[in-house]
């Protein structure tokens, strides 16, 4: 080979003697350009450093107004009048809060995904998303949290949801699965914010010796709590990082599976069903994946960070979205097949409504076409690592997912039982304001978090260079027979 | 840690098992299949319709483990996996065993009063000459319905039948085994790197075929048992088995080959510990998804779905259903397997691993031997008296068929895949 | 500079790359070193034991705290609503066999409480948040959050001493060797 003048050492001069003839397959590096430490820490502060471009302030202005208007007007008209402003109706007693509720749900469960289950995988790819994904599992839980707190009519009461005791000496019914959720959001909440800020210590910590002295450093000083990276408290917080890894994967597992329960333990067709937990669980990684993706592709352009999210990491995340794509169409397949096997009328007959004679057949088919046909496109690395195909695809997965959710409740409850009780849903004008208005306070919070936070986890972008570690890396020199994929690719080498 | 292993120290051509230093066990495996397929053949002639159970519950332990295999090197390829090339070409025979697994379980469907003590709606379909109109004349409605999926013609009209989807769910699995480990297989002679790439496409592709031969499998042999009853989740359960029970023989075999001298410089504890968390997550996964079937179905209490977890809470059923789906599945591998250093000693994860296999066959039991009682004795009694000698008796006999060409498997190429071009990366897995 | 009273802190030192770091760790922790520390922009792989540093203790707090949780959803369900107030509601009994429907708030407690234990206990361990520490006296300090692969020999350490702990750090390859001197 024409690389093998080889630069590790002792283990080369045995392979001398005996040429195995074996070749080494080189990994593609995560950190383009062999960008140094410093790079890093200076285009990654630099984003919260200095003055932000104008397509923040393009984004930022409208999205608050939205956010405002929206959650704030909209949530003042709401609790002034009551949950009457609603669409809901007898027949479909649930109706767009609910759906809401499970897609911002959904949305937050690839950050999880990303900073837990990829950790515990060793996917080291994650490093430059992970934060980002984070960021955006807060805000999308605090977007869902709005709507099962305001559901209850009396906002001031929502306390009854949590179990203290209380003046009427009744206790909460620990057998529904609406209290489970209570449970399962809450403490979703809160073990990815503990996850999300003791991951930004070691950053903030960075931005806090950049920080001329005052109050900023002040700020930053206090939340990095006094962070001076040695090795005795690396180890340490590298063990908790990965306990918290460790205890977060079936979190994020438990909380959709508890979402899916709201739906599955009833007796209703169409939503008793044993598959829901973890076909629950698949979507909503789905939907998350491309919301981080949706995020991640215009943050890459605007702040240059084309050396640190590579192309690589973009085909890994539109893989992952085929993947979990498949799984879902896998679930809603599987679904259709049990309910014709089973031979039980209402269950097949919900299926039909869902596909030819209910209301609102066509939202089965678009959630069919974006969630399980679009991401098939992902098949061919051409469209993976087209960036305008990745984009367009992804937003058919979030419109997708949010119609999956739809199809779930709306084209459910007018068709029950009895054909007596059988209705319609529409969702009403504050409906509208409500959804558009997370939108927007999704987006703010994003743009906010952009502004104030390390966007990427600059101490983790850094453990994957090459050669980071006490010992040197097996492929980080040119070993006897290094060959990479574009050498086979094109023939070069056999 | 090892820090220096290179790709270049191995001996080239790898490492063979000596199959001759196993030719007693294979011996002594061959002689208890002899003598375990007379003791068969003789209890099938006395009581061929309870025997039949003995011997799907026997096929499907085999079964789950081998498609299970298929399942780990497919998914080492689709993932682009660097960590467990070492032990890949363990996981590739474990998967090639599918065929070997398809012609044991001949019997169950070549043997009519097999087949038909096994799957009541076939007697009943054939009672009724397979047409849909006289099933339904005969108020068979529900197997009516099923008629386009639970029917033995060739071609039900929408679908492949009952049979034909038997040979073609082992065609396909055998051939995605053969095909993946035959890209391995050209590496160790001609060290390209190409097949690298196409065993990689190849996996992405043959995956999802394996996803729906697991699961209808699943739904024709087990689910099917009691016509009547469905879940959505069972494709899925059965392939958490599959996968568990899987890693664990391949865990077991790494085990032993270490012991006795094998793959030195090869497979260190790092890939113990690796396969041992892969392993850990299956026995999690297998208990939510478990969980959650069970949980649904009894919080629900729809009568269609309850019969399935009432017969297994009926009698002493319910006792070893607790001890098996609680303890021996997941309560005692979770405490057992979670500290590192029990996944990092081959010596320590060895007894896990059997564990895991044992708690494996008894899940596979609470499957399918509960269905027999009912079924044979027309709901008068849960258990066949001393049935279930012969249900040990038929596992031993197709574990040692299995483990018998398992190891002529395992002696006829490398032990490690020893021209992959990932070796290396393998080689110095560190985690 | 004036005249105010100043107290070492240490030596601190900076390396080229992980790989001579570690090695210089390792030196030092078999020269019987014992309150000294690496400091890096990230964890380093294998410098735990290069310092010659056992595994954290964590897991095990952190087990008990998971346990705690668990028997604390237990009873919250349990004694809520099996003994004082029974609710025969979903079609459920009102004694034990009515668990399963308690397991997903006794896994979110479970959970919870772990992660709880996993912080607290994390910054004990580490000795944090503090608002400040004799380390921030190095001019630089900064270069630990930074660039910087360095590793500071403290005072306090019998073994220190201000004339030959220098010339050790210089042998084992260390660069921009700097006193640390800490205002009192």
């Amino acid at each position: 080979m024409a690389e093998a003048t080889a630069t590790a050492p002792s283990t080369e001069e045995s392979a001398t003697t005996d040429d195995s003839g074996v070749k080494v397959l080189a990994r593609e590096t995560l950190v383009l350009n062999e960008r140094s430490m410093g790079w890093i820490t200076n285009r990654i502060a630099g984003i919260v450093e200095n003055k932000q471009p104008a397509y923040w302030w393009f984004l930022f202005i409208p999205a608050a107004l939205i956010a405002l208007l929206g959650v704030g007007f909209g949530l003042s008209y709401q609790v002034s009048t009551g949950v009457g402003v609603w669409g809901n109706n007898n027949t479909a007693m649930w109706g767009w809060p609910i759906v809401n509720f499970v897609f911002w749900i959904g949305i937050g469960h690839a950050g999880t995904l990303i900073s837990a289950i990829l950790f515990l995988t060793r996917q080291n790819w994650r490093t430059s998303i992970n934060r980002a994904a984070e960021a955006m599992t807060i805000f999308a839980v605090m977007c869902a949290g709005i709507f099962p707190a305001f559901h209850v009519g009396r906002v001031w009461f929502a306390w009854f949801l949590a179990p203290v005791p209380n003046h009427m000496a009744v206790w909460q019914n620990f057998k529904s699965a609406l209290l489970w959720d209570v449970f399962a959001v809450s403490t979703y909440f809160t073990i990815s914010l503990i996850f999300w800020f003791l991951g930004m210590v070691p950053d903030l910590a960075t931005i806090r010796d950049r920080a001329k002295p005052g109050i900023r450093k002040a700020i930053y000083g206090i939340f990095s709590l006094g962070w001076r990276g040695g090795n005795r408290q690396w180890r340490h917080y590298e063990m908790a990082y990965m306990i918290l890894a460790g205890i977060s994967t079936p979190l994020v597992l438990s909380v959709h599976t508890v979402v899916s329960f709201d739906f599955a333990t009833s007796v209703v067709p169409g939503w008793h069903t044993t598959i829901f937990p973890p076909y629950f669980v698949a979507g909503a990684i789905f939907g998350g994946f491309a919301m981080v993706l949706t995020l991640m592709i215009p943050c890459r352009s605007i702040y240059g960070l084309h050396d640190v999210i590579t192309m690589k990491h973009i085909d890994n995340m539109a893989k992952i979205i085929a993947l979990t794509g498949t799984i879902v169409g896998y679930a809603y397949l599987m679904e259709l097949f049990v309910a014709w096997y089973s031979g039980q009328k209402y269950e097949f007959d919900a299926f039909m409504m869902r596909l030819a004679d209910g209301p609102k057949t066509s939202s089965y088919y678009a959630m069919m076409f974006c969630n399980v046909i679009s991401p098939q496109i992902f098949w061919f690395k051409a469209m993976r690592q087209n960036l305008v195909v990745v984009m367009i695809v992804c937003m058919f997965v979030n419109v997708g997912m949010w119609f999956e959710r739809y199809v779930i409740i709306v084209t459910t409850l007018p068709r029950m039982f009895l054909p007596a009780e059988w209705g319609n849903y529409f969702p009403s004008f504050t409906d509208w304001v409500l959804f558009i208005g997370t939108i927007g306070m999704f987006i703010s919070l994003f743009l906010l978090f952009l502004r104030f936070l390390p966007c990427i986890n600059i101490a983790e972008v850094k453990w994957t260079r090459k050669n980071a570690h006490a010992h040197k890396d097996p492929l980080s020199d040119k070993v006897k027979g290094y060959v990479t994929e574009e050498q086979v690719r094109s023939g070069e080498v056999a | 840690m090892a820090h220096s292993h290179s790709v270049h120290d191995l001996p080239a051509g790898g490492e063979m098992l000596d199959t001759s230093k196993l030719a007693g066990v294979s011996r002594i495996l061959l002689i208890v299949s002899a003598f375990g397929l007379a003791l068969s053949a003789f209890r099938f002639i006395f009581d061929s319709e309870s025997f039949a159970y003995s011997w799907l519950f026997a096929f499907a332990v085999v079964f789950t483990i081998s498609a299970g295999g298929v399942f780990w090197t497919l998914l080492h390829h689709a993932t682009n996996s660097g960590w467990g090339i070492a032990i890949r070409r363990i996981m590739e025979q474990v998967a090639n065993q599918i065929l070997i697994t398809g012609i044991i379980g001949l019997p169950l469907m070549l043997i009519p009063s097999v087949r038909e003590a096994l799957w009541e709606w076939i007697p009943i379909f054939n009672a009724h000459n397979g047409s849909q109109e006289e099933l339904m004349a005969a108020h068979q409605t529900s197997l009516a319905g099923k008629h386009a999926y639970l029917n033995t013609s060739v071609w039900t009209g929408y679908a492949p039948g009952f049979y034909a989807r038997y040979a073609l769910y082992f065609i396909l699995l055998a051939f995605g085994a053969w095909k993946i480990r035959s890209y391995s297989l050209k590496q160790d002679r001609t060290n390209a790197v190409r097949p690298t790439l196409s065993a990689r496409r190849f996996a992405c592709g043959w995956l999802p075929i394996f996803a729906v031969s697991v699961t209808f499998a699943a739904i024709d042999w087990l689910m099917a048992l009691n016509f009547v009853w469905y879940s959505t989740m069972w494709g899925v359960y059965i392939f958490a088995g599959c996968a568990l029970s899987a890693m664990a023989v391949i865990i077991i075999t790494l085990s032993l080959l270490k012991q006795a001298g094998y793959l030195k410089n090869v497979v260190s504890f790092e890939h113990f510990h690796t396969s041992g968390k892969l392993m850990f997550a299956f026995v999690v996964f297998w208990a939510y998804i478990t969980f959650s079937q069970f949980f649904l179905i009894w919080y629900a209490n729809i009568t269609e779905e309850t019969q399935y977890y009432i017969l297994r809470n009926t009698g002493g059923w319910n006792t070893g259903a607790v001890f098996t789906y609680l303890f021996a599945h997941f309560a005692i591998p979770f405490l057992f397997i979670l500290p590192a250093w029990v996944k990092k000693n081959p010596k320590f994860i060895l007894p896990m691993a059997c564990w895991i296999v044992f708690a494996h066959i008894l899940d596979l039991y609470f499957v399918i031997i509960p269905e027999r009682g009912p079924s044979l004795t027309h709901g008068q009694d849960l258990l066949i008296p001393g049935a279930w000698i012969w249900d040990i008796i038929a596992l031993v006999t197709i574990g040692c068929i299995w483990a018998f060409f398992y190891i002529r498997t395992l002696g006829k190429h490398s032990l490690y895949p020893c021209g992959d071009p990932r070796l290396h990366e393998s080689l110095n897995l560190a985690n | 500079m004036s005249n105010e009273l100043k107290r070492v802190y240490g030596y601190l030192a900076e390396f080229d790359n992980p790989q001579d770091l570690a090695h210089a760790a390792e030196q030092i922790r078999d020269a019987g070193f014992k309150r000294w520390d690496v400091h890096s922009p990230y964890a380093i792989h294998g410098m735990d034991a290069a310092m010659g540093l056992g595994r954290s203790r964590l897991p095990w707090f952190v087990f008990g705290g998971g346990v705690l949780g668990l028997t604390t959803g237990f009873l919250l369900a349990y004694v809520t609503q099996v003994i004082i107030y029974p609710t025969v509601v979903q079609a459920k009994p009102v004694n034990i066999h009515t668990t399963p429907a308690f397991f997903p708030p006794m896994f979110e407690l479970t959970i919870l409480f772990s992660g709880f234990t996993t912080l607290f206990v994390l910054l004990a361990l580490m000795g944090l948040p503090r608002l400040n520490h004799p380390f921030f006296a190095a001019r630089q300090a900064h270069k630990a959050t930074d660039d910087g692969l360095l590793i500071v020999i403290e005072a306090r350490d019998p073994l220190f001493s201000k004339e030959e702990t220098r010339p050790f750090l210089e042998k084992l390859g260390g660069k921009n060797i700097e006193l640390v001197e800490d205002a009192i």
